[in-house]
């Protein structure tokens, strides 16, 4: 935890101080916001920082953040890690837990916007090039070194290097998720139409078109598309393509057209690389990139009250308005749309396939939904995948449900999603799969046996963990502190323990899935065992096994409030043995390995397959024939078994037989003496 | 069936031939000893009172009667064999009073043991199930101390048998 001034130290150089908030670097807005605050460093005073303190609650970017190999214009952290931090307050005292922090010198110079809505300002040809493109193509190339994509390209994520013109510095791109706080403008048409948590982490090439955008921004001097709705912005991308949209009635000069027509292409494939740029500042002038616009029907179709021409035209005023999309596929005005305006009888087919299929997963109670999803997913296959309110890219499933698992009914039309294999479907319509696509149908498939189940690590909960490996924790027990990896998670629990209540059980759904999907151990039969919580003996074995796994994997043995629990809810356990002198031989045992927090070899001792309990099971089963068989012999002997009548006179006749005989044969005896003698 | 009928026919056959073996044995013997044989027939009198009343499989009765009637003819013996075991010892042999209360008191002791041993039997059986009852209850208590009080639901409902 903190230290007892509270004072937050970042690798034993950063101070960040939680009580001086700069707002003015906060990245992002909302929950998913990146807060700024003051830091110093201890061992350079008089240098200007702020941390950004990540969301506790999102994956971040930041726990891979890469070596730099260059100095480029971009906000680089001076230091990452997770530190302790006064998460929120109760009782008027602050509750410390744990979150990312990421320190970076502050931009001297001001941001480029202020706000979405705010001028621009306008820059000609010569100064876009020199301050504007010359450093992005700096820092998209470092990147692209690295591997990674910025996905923050935007006004309001830029600062001039000084004062309020000139050269430029583009801002943090670790602290939060890719492109989440993106407006729509910036992002492709796929990635704009999803939700903003929904956004996949994309490449370069979703760079250069934030890039291309920004730059016609710049070089307008507006935005031309200011205050229309994001459906609005992709419609006019969709229907006229990005370059052409955002142009609007314009006048652009040819060279810098020819650039930016090559950067806001809507064809991934034809749109401009690093490489093109180069050659562009160079002199060398290409072949103007031709809008890819989509096949138009031969006559519009009237939904929500607009004209749409296209099918991912269409398909974008769906997305928008569900509820009116259901009605409208059930009527079949769309399928007879499909089949006219494109003069393509054959569409029934893929058509009745897509029906068929909704049907065929998930409760039939949303089979229209379905319908409508799949439909999507056929009228526009690089269209996010859409689900009621849920718009999410395959790549951004675990981000995206991170999100929203708190908000119980976007949670529910999130597992609906999943429960009716509505991602499988999208990759389906996917005319080629990539290697991220086939990870990620890969992870689909775990999916698919889990998400049905109702139990303790299924569900919701482990598919947030197998959608995303860098996801923290939501177990309300250690959710302020962080934890994404499965070392992190017993100490943070043994943190835990002393703030909650006596008696708490270190174990709920949220670990137990986290467990699950981390663990390279089968734990299926502990999942079991954890749902049926009337059989107290088999739950709290199954909580210890669980326990042991993890430290199994991860040896940790430091952890003694996680070892007092663990042998505190074990008392049942005990008292399921039934030899009465072995309870407290283990009991002594049990307190032995918890002195040293060794759960495998607690889990070991009371294995109700290991050996103690089998020759306990073994023993008390002897021990109940032993007594039975005494009983029935007290029964016997109770009922006149030895005295009965009968018995009584055959023993004596046989008695007095041996008894005469033997008489007899010592006065025999007696008699042969005497005549001897 | 026929199998039983065959075991049931050769029973009656054994004791039979047992029987004819025991007289052809004994005969040479009560030939040789003809005087002897001709005391002891009115001596052991009592015993062939107690083989016709005895009508019990093993004839435990006739065993007890004529093991101690055949030791208390032994006076008379004595009396034969020192007269020289000859025909004319027989009648004075026989008229010797104290070889008759020899004999009738054997005999008597034999009848005596006969009726009082059930009485004795059920005393020792009585202690034996006393001290077999007490030896029970206390390994009983034993495995209850070690196991607890559910070891004692395993017998519940069983019927009593013999160990």
């Amino acid at each position: 935890m903190a230290d007892n001034d509270d004072q937050v130290v970042l690798r034993d150089r950063f101070e960040i101080k939680p009580a001086a908030r700069l707002p003015q670097f906060d990245q992002g807005s909302g929950p998913s916001a990146a807060l700024a605050f003051s830091a110093e460093d201890h061992s350079q005073n008089g240098r200007k920082l702020f941390a950004l303190i990540c969301p506790g609650d999102l994956p971040t970017r930041a726990h891979n953040l890469p070596e730099r190999k260059a100095p480029t214009p971009l906000l680089w952290p001076e230091a990452y890690g997770i530190v302790d931090w006064p998460v929120r307050t109760a009782g008027g005292a602050a509750v410390w837990g744990r979150r990312p922090a990421l320190v970076y010198a502050q931009p001297v110079g001001e941001r480029l916007s202020t706000a979405d809505n705010q001028p621009l300002p306008r820059m000609n040809e010569q100064a876009i090039t020199r301050y504007i493109l010359k450093p992005a193509i700096q820092v998209l190339r470092e990147l692209g070194h690295l591997g990674m994509a910025h996905r923050a390209i935007r006004p309001t994520n830029i600062f001039y290097a000084a004062g309020n013109s000139g050269e430029i510095v583009f801002g943090d791109c670790f602290s939060t998720v890719p492109g989440c706080h993106q407006p729509a403008l910036f992002e492709t048409i796929e990635n704009g139409m999803a939700n903003p948590m929904g956004r996949a982490a994309g490449s370069q090439a979703d760079d250069l078109y934030a890039l291309g955008v920004l730059l016609l921004l710049l070089h307008l001097g507006r935005n031309t598309l200011q205050g229309l709705s994001d459906e609005a912005v992709n419609s006019a991308k969709i229907n006229f393509g990005t370059f052409s949209a955002l142009v609007g009635g314009e006048k652009v000069s040819p060279t810098m057209a020819e650039m930016l027509r090559g950067l806001t292409s809507d064809k991934a494939s034809d749109r401009w690389t690093l490489r093109n740029l180069d050659m562009w500042m160079l002199g060398q002038y290409f072949n103007p990139v031709l809008p890819s616009l989509p096949q138009r029907a031969t006559r519009p179709i009237r939904f929500a009250g607009g004209e749409h021409m296209s099918r991912p035209a269409i398909a974008n005023a769906m997305v928008y308005h569900w509820d009116d999309a259901v009605s409208f596929v059930d009527s079949g005005a769309l399928e007879s749309w499909l089949k006219r305006g494109f003069n393509d009888e054959k569409v029934g087919e893929p058509l009745a396939q897509i029906r068929a299929l909704a049907f065929s997963y998930g409760a039939s109670s949303g089979a229209k939904h379905r319908t409508v999803s799949r439909m999507v997913a056929f009228l526009g296959n690089s269209l996010p995948i859409c689900y009621k309110s849920v718009r999410v890219h395959p790549a951004a499933l675990g981000t995206m449900l991170a999100s929203v698992i708190d908000n119980a009914p976007v949670r529910t039309e999130f597992v609906e999603l999943l429960r009716g294999r509505l991602p499988q479907g999208w990759l389906d319509h996917q005319p080629k799969l990539t290697s991220d696509m086939m990870q990620i149908r890969q992870i689909l498939e775990g999916l698919e046996k889990v998400i049905d189940r109702s139990g303790p690590g299924f569900s919701v909960e482990r598919a947030l963990y197998e959608l995303d490996h860098a996801t923290p924790c939501r177990s309300e027990l250690i959710a302020d502190y962080y934890v994404t990896m499965l070392k992190d998670l017993l100490p943070a629990i043994d943190a835990a323990l002393p703030g909650a209540e006596a008696g708490t059980i270190p174990m709920d759904r949220h670990i137990a899935a986290f467990i699950a999907a981390r663990t390279n151990r089968p734990v299926e039969r502990d999942l079991g065992q954890l749902a049926n919580v009337t059989d107290q003996v088999g739950y709290r074995l199954a909580v210890l096994r669980l326990i042991a796994t993890v430290q199994r994997q991860h040896g940790n043995h430091d952890l003694p409030r996680l070892a007092e629990a663990i042998l505190s809810i074990l008392d049942p356990v005990v008292e399921a043995f039934h030899r009465l002198r072995s309870r407290d031989e283990l009991r002594d045992r049990l307190r032995r390995f918890a002195a040293h927090a060794d759960f495998m070899q607690m889990a070991e001792l009371l294995d109700d397959e290991g050996p103690t309990r089998r020759i306990d099971v073994q023993g008390f089963e002897e021990a109940k024939q032993s007594y039975a068989a005494l009983e029935r012999e007290a029964h016997w002997l109770e009922e006149g078994g030895l005295t009965a009548p009968a018995r009584i006179h055959a023993s004596a006749r046989t008695s007095s037989a041996i008894t005469g005989a033997f008489l007899a044969s010592a006065v025999v005896a007696a008699f042969a003496i005497l005549m001897v003698v | 069936m026929a199998a039983g009928n065959a075991s049931t026919q050769a029973r009656p056959a054994k004791k039979k031939s047992t029987f004819v073996l025991f007289l052809v044995l004994a005969m040479p013997v009560a030939l040789l000893l003809l005087p002897s044989t001709l005391v002891l027939i009115p001596a052991l009198l009592p015993t062939l009172v107690a083989r016709v009343v005895d009508t019990t499989p093993g004839r435990h009765l006739t065993i007890t009667v004529g093991s101690l009637n055949l030791a208390g003819s032994l006076w008379f013996m004595h009396d034969l064999w020192a007269a020289g075991q000859s025909f004319s010892a027989i009648a004075p042999t026989l008229g010797d009073m104290l070889g008759w209360l020899s004999a009738l008191l054997g005999a008597g002791l034999g009848w005596g043991i006969f009726s009082m041993m059930p009485h004795v039997s059920r005393s020792i059986a009585a202690a034996k199930t006393a001290t077999r009852l007490r030896s029970i209850r206390k390994s009983q208590d034993d495995l209850v101390e070690e196991w607890g009080d559910p070891v004692r639901n395993g017998g519940a409902g069983l019927p009593a048998t013999q160990p």
